[in-house]
Parts: C-alpha cells; structure tokens; sequence
C-alpha cells in the first residue's frame, strides 16, 4: 500500500511524534494526532470512503471539512460520524457505511443499473398501493435505509447544558471574525467566539505561510482581549432576542454540550462554503473541491492524487495549483473558467478518475480533479434573523440583504475584499456590536425600571457607518453541460431536479420535498444554490427570479443527546420516603413526586382498611395556607358553594370552575382559627391553583386583606383510615375524638406524637373513619413510625395509591382530570347543591346558570346543552374490568355515546366498578351500558343508583 | 425565546413566565349575555400592532402584570413604572380569563 503523508509541511496541524493506530474497513491503519479521521484514511491512499445511500456508487472525499457528504462513517457503534470533522483518536474502529457485503464489492450497486426506477418520488408511487402491503414494503425498505448502524447497547453518554449572558457572539472565527470578537472585547462587550472547526483563522488555517501568519496574529489578539473561544462548537439557531443555541462538541467533560447563550448583539461572520460543480462523473472518486486539496495538503500533508486537472474560477483554485505542485502532484491541465474554460465529464473505474474530459472535447488523463467553481453564502443565522438575502449574479453568490440592529454580518458573507479590507470590515463591526450591546442593554433596564431605576437617557443605536466591503466578480458556474449529481447526500442528480420540474414540482420549496435534494445531512449547504440554478435553468429564468429556500435552525445537525442534555426536572419525596424504600414499596411517577403505588398487595391494603386501620403518606396533596380578614370573599369567589359561614373547626368540601364552567379543581377547605385557613387542592393542582387564586388578588381584587402562602412540603400529609383508627390516633393525642367532640368535617389543631402544630382534618375519601393528619414536614417520618408502632396490635398496614384509588371508587368519589376532562362542566359532576347560583360572583357562574337551565338570555339557548352525567357502572361480567377511557357504545352499533373515565376490581364488593361519562338518555338507575373493549370485544354495564357502590349512606366515615 | 420585561425582576426568558393573552375587562357576570361572555373567554382581536397583555412571573417575583407588546415586532412598551400601584387601579384591564391552563394535569390524585 502506498502512503499519501507527505514530508512535513509548514502549515500542518499533526503532531508526528504522536502516532495512532486504528482500523479502518477491518484493516490496520495509522494517523497522528490532529489528524481527522478522514485524513488518516486518505493518507492510508484508500480513496473511497464510503458507498452512496440510493446507487450505492462508491465515492471518496469531497470537501474533507464537516459538510463531506461522502465520508459518513461508523466508529465503533456510533454511526453517521462525519469522519472529515471528527478528529481521530487511538484504537478506534472505524467502518464504511451503505455497504454490502462490502466497500469494494456492493450488491446494492446494481440499484445505479435501474436507476429509472429509482427517480424522484418513486418510494411515494410505487409504494403507495395496496394498504395492505405497508409493513411488506416498510421490511424491505428498511434494509435499504442509508446510514450506519445503531447500537442499542451502547453505553448512556453525558450531556451537559450551560446558560450565558455575552454582550456579543460572534459567529465564526474566521480572520473577520476575530478581528471583530477582538475590537469588540477591547471596546469593553463581554465576548464569546464560537468557532465551527477545531482552529481558529477559517481559510487561513490551508492558506500561504502569510496566511497562517495573519490568522496567529489574530488568535493571539482575540485571546489578550480576553474574547471567550469556543472551538469545534456551532451557532445552531438564533430565535428572537438574540437567543442563541449553540452546541460545543469540543468540552472535556461531557459528549457535547448545549449552550444556550442570550447575545444583545450577534455578529455572523460564517465565512464562505465552496460549492461542488455539476456535471457528469462528478461523483467519482477523485473529484475534489479545491478548499479539500488544500486541506488535505497544508494542514494533514496528505496528497491528494497522483496527477490532477484543475477547473478554476477564483484565486482560491489558482492557489490550489501552487499547493498540489508543491505536493508533487502533476499537474496535467488547469482549465479557467474566467477564459471560458470548462469541465463536461470525467471517465474511469466505478472507482477511481482515470480521465477528465474539457469543454472543448479533448480528454486528459488524470486521477484527480479539483473544481474552484465558486461559494455558497452559508446565511442560515440571517434567515433566521429574518433577512432575505439577495441573489447578484455578478457576484455568483447572495449577499445579506437587512438585518435586525442586533445582528451585524462581516467576513466572506458580507462581501469581499483584501485581506486587510476583510480585518478592518471585522473590526469595525466588533465595535459597532458592542456600542449596539450598550444600547440594548440600557434599553432592556428602563423597560424594567420598576426593579432598578434608570435616570440616563437611552443612548442612541449607533448607524451603521462601516466602510462596506466590495463584490468581486465571479463567473456564474453551477452545471456544465451535462448531468450530474447535485445532492451527494440524498443522491439526487440534476437530471432527477428537471424532471421532477417538469412533473409540476417547480417551485423551489416544492423541488425540495419532492425530490429531498438539500435535505441531507449536508444542510443544503453544498446543494441548495446548485438545486436552485438547476430548477432555473429548467423554468427558463434567474436565479434571483426563482428564490431560495429558507434555513431553519439548525446550521449544522446535532445529536439528540445535546437536544435532551441533563434534564432540570426536580422529583420530589416527602419526608417518609426512606421509609417507603425500606418497606418494599412500588414507587409510581406523579407528576414531579415518587409514591408508593403499593406495599405488594393493594387489594390486601384496601381489606386491612376496611377491616382494621392503615396509613397513607398523602404529603403531595396541595396545601395553601390561607390568612386575611377577605378570605371567606376569595373562597367565595373560587369555589361554587358558599364559605361565609364557615366557623372555626369546620370544613367544607368544594368544587372549582374556570370562567367557562369546567371543573379545575376540587378539594376541602377548613377554618382552623378566626383569621386562618388552610385549603386542600389536588396534588396536581396546588401550583395551578395558587397561581389561579393570585391572578384574582393581584388583577381583580388587590385591595382584600388575603396572604396566601402554598405550604404543601411544609407538612407531611397522612391519612390514618380504618374502623379503628379513632382508637389509634386517641393513642397518640389528647385531643378529645369521639364524635361530639371532633364530628366528621371538622378541623383540629393539636399535638400528635410529641409533635406540635399539627393539624387534623376529619374527613373520609376512602368512606372509612379516617383523620388526615397534617404535621410540620421536619417530623413526618417521626409521626409515621409512632402511627406503624402503636398500631401494630390493631392490625395497621401502610396502603399506597393503588389501595386509595381503588377504595375512592367504591365510594364513587371522582377524580378532577380523570373522571372529568377539559369539557366537564360542573353539573356533570352531579354536584348542583354546591353550585349556589345566589351568590353575587364566582369564577364561572354564567356558564354555570346556563348550563342548569338558568341565567341571563335565551331559556331555550340554555336549554340545548345536553351535558353528559357523570354515573357509577358495575360490570355484569365482575372478571371484565375494562380499561380506563374504553368506550361506551350503542348495542349494534360503533356509535360512541360516552366512556369508562375509572374502573378497578373491588375486592370489598367482589365486583367490576367504574365511573363513566354518559349522555342523560343513559344516566338513570339500571341503564345497560354496552361497553367496547380494546380487543374489539363487547360486555355489559350497568348504572348504579347512587356514585358509591359501597355504604352510599356514609356510615362509616361517620361512626 | 423572547426576554419578556418583569417590571419586578428585569429581563427574563419567556420561559419563566405565563402568558394569559390580550387582557380584556371581565363583563358583569351576573347581567352579561352569552355573546358578552363569550367574547371575554374566547375572542381577541389579535391586530398586527401593540396590544396590552398580561404576563405572570411564575419562576420569579410571582406578580401578575401587564405590558403592551408589539405582536409582528414583538418590542415591549410601558410596563409599570416606580410609583405605579400595582392592581386594577393602574393596570388597565382585569385579566382573570378561563385559558384552560388553569386547570390541573391528568395524573393528578385527589384526596
Ligand atoms: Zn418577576
């Protein structure tokens, strides 16, 4: 095998004395540090690299940077590794991708031999028909499906997020944008460079010695300035306000890291990307952009070819040709465009370039073509700013057309210019990005002058009074006279573009979908402008006339593990937790709390609380402590039911409405002193409800003397149920319990266990005699284990929410948010005593008085609303308990008429109950209800007559 | 994602805070008609200009308020200032609409 290293090279980045070994297609192979994995492999004079996804057409190095299309790869089991990006690192395996059974011998290839069929939208007709066929077609898809293969053993990786304030980013770390992430760093602006490559100096990095020189002169400048460098990182999308999501692939400690930065001024100084010419054998191995043979000459000393022709438009190509024959490649023709030069075809193996054929018909033999046709304005970040550049065919490129003031363009993007007109371009929009930042700064600060006064006059935005850098001309060089690939990535040739135009799809957006052409993972920026010419081309118009697409976040794809990142979601316990763990039980995720679903046995736990006495750990459940002389108005106005009468030691259950009469929330509310009560809220609404409760203080009502102060965690919340947890809790207070002192519905205060300030709520959501203790959080386990221990000869066990959820269906006690949904208007509920329709204001009351018939307006009007009952069913089968949300049907028919919204075994009954949602020709006592099972399968329910199955009277709870 | 001006806290990522929409004045519940009230729940005007709107600072300061918001430019305009009194008395509208976001997630557990 011959190695392509060449001798060292002034400019290269490998460090020799550090060699690494790798395999490569299953071969042994070696790079050095610095080297980018694709280097290492061409400098092992393997020359393709990887096999394309439709044709399976052998390809090798394009554009050897990030955006390589050809030279996706597997490293041990992560996929689609872009190995032109990706350094290269010791002892890694790396393979080819879309190849079968191998690189060199692919079977797949002979898809090239029908490529008719394969023409654009062929998976859309021909996969279509029959319906049935779908899961046929999707086998024998998925085995063509491009791409590598994914590991699903592969080991968790870290992914970190960080958050950052910078006066300015600059986009880019080219020599503009140094210079201008410098100027403005000097100018006072805190800075933060993002840089999309592993070097700073964009170009520079494979240009001349003076180049190299220029781009370490400028580094060195940016870091004195204190500019913070972020490197082998990328601005992925810029939202409103200059939010900037930007991914660093380069931290030490984490796979990639999401940045999330708000910038008061951006400044996108991207730079340029060189475009791939079209014509045919533009895919064969051996055709090269100009900026790739640079690359792979000045910076890994790896030559390129043997023998090369070079097409060349700018001076960029021209000294393409200085660096190859310095390199020892022969240089068989340099064709220039500017005199008219071109390139049609080039001819060899399916592997390699053997001849290049010139505009004039005559061939020449070489293994190498290098094309210098032209750049792609990578203006992603200005459209996502809300520019429209402007395409100028004398420059052969767009050019930034407006901007928002916070974001300013410099560099190759904004124009051309010398070396030094590009710097001192840079360096004025470095300053004015940080006398913008001031501007937006003082502007955001008198916005919120209530939290920190200003008395200065905001300055003025500084006008954009930058020398502007000129537009060199450039032949206009998108498709030579033949056919050829345009999209490298989605294998879309130009010929594919024409007659997908011709089939109708000939609007720019259109082409796109259809043919998927700039839809890989090059993010169009190689192919978007050759689409765009060629779908010109083929409506007889300009470029400028056709438009082109919009970029959307993101500028570079990025992994969904940077997406995800570490995840801020707090999971809350409360302080009986350790316990729970200890004592086996199942915990289940609600909302952001971990709970004992069971202890192993719920329906053993809901027996032993009828029978004997448990304990439930229900600290979730919202607590707002409520203080003010107005609060009986506020409970007036949230619930439907009336509170002004509310005496010390009471509580009174309630329900909740929005303004449009659908239950919120529901929960008890007591009294325990003259100006203090503590309200109830489902565990799911107690922020929901706080935040509904303020809304009315602080909008409607800011002149009621109420303190709210939510103090869910601030207790630990335990329910002792069962016959005999009177004789329990009487072991462990002195507040007197029988029913003349301490009736059910009424509020304590006391000491439980040693523990002061606890509060004790008579109350029965599980038809039991039951006390719901309340006890200052610090002391919640201590009060849990005196309850488990005194307990321990009245047979007390710990229940979970299996156990409450099965024990608050017999007693037919609805959940708000599962037995009701975002339609559930009051009524449903079956609660109309509570909805007292003479109060003077509640939240909701209007849409409440028409749906009871009621209210302001058209009786009739009221009179159509149909609500649905909310009813208790018994299944007649008790071995069917049909899954919650299954549909309740007429006989013969699919015709829905309502649904199972709860539905549990009862072992206390030996039944199948639920709660259903049914229209009122259903509700009444022993209708029967056909009930569809997800199986398809049919069974029978039947109304109850009351909403609790088990002691309807309430006995119980009040023995 | 927009900074959002809390006139209590400063600038802010949308993110900490609610939006409730356009404010608009609670009709009398007790003499509005079905058209009346409807309008307040679910009919704004959503003009491409400023319209005042409420905000409510749920990560920060926890205070309802209002700003007018430009909604093609989306640029902030008078918050409360100093001296402002915060309530209805100066905030120009009563904002306690039905959202929806109001109510409670689904695998809430009562007691
Ligand atoms: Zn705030």
């Amino acid at each position: 095998m011959t190695m392509r290293r060449l001798p060292q090279q002034p400019g290269e980045v490998i460090d020799r004395s550090q060699p690494l070994k790798f395999t490569w297609n299953g071969k042994p192979a070696v790079g050095y540090q610095g080297d980018t994995i694709a280097s290492a492999i061409a400098a092992g004079d393997n020359r393709i690299m990887s096999r394309s996804m439709k044709y399976h057409r052998p390809r090798g190095l394009l554009t050897a940077d990030f955006w390589d299309p050809n030279a996706f790869v597997q490293v041990d089991d992560e996929p689609n590794v872009r190995s032109g990006h990706r350094l290269l690192t010791n002892g890694i395996d790396v393979g080819p991708q879309n190849v079968w059974p191998s690189l060199d011998y692919d079977v797949k290839a002979a898809n090239q031999l029908v490529g008719r069929f394969l023409s654009p939208g062929f998976y859309y007709k021909t996969f279509i028909h029959p319906q049935k066929l779908w899961p046929a077609y999707e086998k024998v898809l998925a085995q063509f499906a491009p791409g590598g293969t994914v590991d699903y053993e592969s080991e968790m990786a870290y992914f970190d997020k960080r958050y950052t304030h910078p006066d300015v980013v600059v986009a880019g770390g080219g020599p503009a944008g140094l210079a201008a992430a410098t100027a403005a760093a000097e100018a006072g602006a805190s800075v933060l460079l993002v840089e999309h490559e592993h070097h700073l100096g964009g170009h520079l990095r494979y240009g001349t010695e003076d180049d190299r020189a220029l781009a370490n002169g400028l580094e060195l400048a940016a870091r004195s300035a204190g500019v913070e460098i972020l490197l082998d990182s990328t601005v992925t999308g810029r939202y409103e306000d200059n939010w900037l999501g930007i991914v660093q692939r380069s931290h030490p400690l984490a796979s990639e890291r999401l940045v999330k930065a708000r910038a008061k001024t951006l400044i996108v100084a991207a730079g340029l990307i060189e475009r791939p010419y079209v014509f045919e054998g533009n895919d064969r191995p051996g055709v090269m952009l100009a900026s790739a043979a640079r690359r792979l000459i000045n910076m890994y000393s790896v030559k390129p070819g043997d023998r090369a022709v070079v097409l060349t438009a700018n001076e960029s190509g021209d000294q393409t040709v200085a660096d190859l024959e310095r390199a020892g490649v022969k240089i068989a023709e340099v064709v220039d465009a500017r005199a008219g030069g071109n390139v049609t075809a080039t001819a060899g193996s399916q592997k390699a370039v053997e001849s290049v054929t010139l505009g004039d018909g005559s061939t020449r033999d070489a293994d190498l073509l290098i094309t210098a046709v032209g750049w792609t304005a990578p203006t992603s970040l200005l459209n996502m700013s809300g520019d429209r550049p402007v395409y100028d065919p004398a420059g052969a490129r767009f050019f930034p057309d407006r901007t928002p003031d916070n974001v300013l363009v410099t560099g190759g993007i904004a124009g051309d210019g010398t070396l030094d007109q590009i710097v001192e371009h840079g360096r004025e929009t470095g300053a004015l990005a940080a006398s913008r930042a001031l501007a937006v700064a003082h502007r955001l600060q008198a916005l919120t002058a209530r939290a920190m006064p200003v008395s200065d006059p905001e300055p003025a935005m500084a006008p954009d009074a930058r020398t502007p850098l000129g537009r060199d001309p450039h032949p206009e060089l998108y498709r030579s006279t033949t056919h050829g690939i345009v999209d490298y990535s989605e294998d879309v040739g130009s010929k594919d573009l024409v007659s997908a135009t011709k089939e109708g799809y000939d609007s720019v957006e259109l082409l796109k979908r259809y043919t998927t052409a700039t839809m890989g993972p090059a993010q169009g920026k190689l192919e978007t402008v050759n689409t765009v010419a060629v779908l010109a081309e083929a409506r007889g118009e300009t470029i400028a006339e056709v438009g082109t697409t919009i970029w959307r976040p993101p500028y570079a794809p990025l992994t969904l593990g940077a997406l995800a990142g570490r995840i801020f979601e707090p999971e809350r316990v409360s302080s009986v937790h350790s316990w729970h763990v200890a004592n086996g039980a199942k915990p289940i995720l609600a909302g952001q709390w971990i709970r004992p679903e069971h202890y192993g046995n719920p329906q053993a736990e809901v027996t032993n609380v009828r029978e004997n006495v448990g304990i439930i750990d229900i600290s979730p459940l919202g607590k707002l402590d409520l203080q003010g002389a107005d609060v009986p108005k506020l409970l007036n106005l949230l619930y439907t039911n009336k509170w002004s009468k509310l005496g010390v030691g009471s509580v009174r259950y309630g329900i909740m409405c929005a303004e449009d009469g659908v239950v919120m929330d529901d929960g008890v509310t007591g009294r325990i002193s003259e100006n203090r009560w503590l309200m109830t809220t489902t565990s799911s609404g107690a922020g929901s409800v706080w935040e509904w409760a303020e809304n009315w203080l602080q909008t409607a009502h800011p002149d009621w003397d109420v303190h709210i102060t939510p103090v869910t965690t601030s207790y630990t919340s335990i329910n002792v149920a069962g016959p005999k947890s009177r004789e329990l809790l009487s072991r462990l207070t002195d507040v007197p319990l029988d029913n003349d002192s301490f009736d059910y519905m009424q509020v304590r205060p006391g000491t439980v266990a040693g523990v002061e300030d606890c509060i004790m709520w008579r109350i029965g959501f599980t038809g039991e005699l039951s006390f719901e203790l309340h006890v200052p959080a610090g002391y919640g386990l201590h009060v849990w284990e005196a309850l488990m221990d005194e307990g321990a000869d009245l047979g007390i066990k710990p229940f979970g929410l299996e156990a409450q959820r099965i024990m608050r269906l017999e007693k037919g006690h609805f959940i708000v948010g599962q037995d009701t949904d975002g339609l559930t208007k009051a009524p449903t509920t079956g609660l109309q005593p509570l909805i007292k329709l003479d109060k003077d204001d509640f939240a909701g009351k209007p849409e409440l008085a028409w749906a009871m018939g009621q209210g302001v307006g058209d009786a009739a009007d009221a009179a159509g609303m149909d609500l649905p009952v909310l009813v208790s069913v018994q299944m007649t089968d008790s071995s069917i308990v049909p899954p919650e949300a299954s549909q309740i049907v007429r006989p013969n028919t699919n015709e829905i008429l309502g649904r199972i919204t709860s539905s549990r075994y009862s072992p206390t009954l030996k039944a199948s109950i639920g709660l259903a949602q049914v229209p009122p020709s259903h509700a009444s006592s022993g209708t029967q209800l056909t009930v569809l099972l997800t199986n398809g399968d049919r069974t029978t329910a039947t109304v109850q007559q009351h909403h609790a199955h088990f002691d309807p009277d309430g006995l119980r709870l009040r023995s | 994602m927009l900074l959002v001006p809390c006139p209590h806290c400063g600038p802010r990522n949308q993110s900490d805070l609610r939006l409730l929409g356009e404010a608009v004045p609670r009709p009398n519940p007790n003499t509005a008609t079905r058209a009346e009230w409807g309008e307040y729940l679910y009919l704004r005007d959503n003009p491409a200009d400023y319209v005042t709107e409420t905000w409510y600072c749920r990560a920060g300061c926890r205070r309802y308020f209002t700003v007018e918001r430009h909604q093609a430019t989306n640029e902030f305009r008078n918050p409360p200032l100093p001296g402002d009194k915060v309530g209805n008395s100066t905030y120009t509208t009563i904002t306690v609409g039905s959202s929806g976001k109001q109510r409670g997630a689904n695998e809430g557990e009562a007691s």
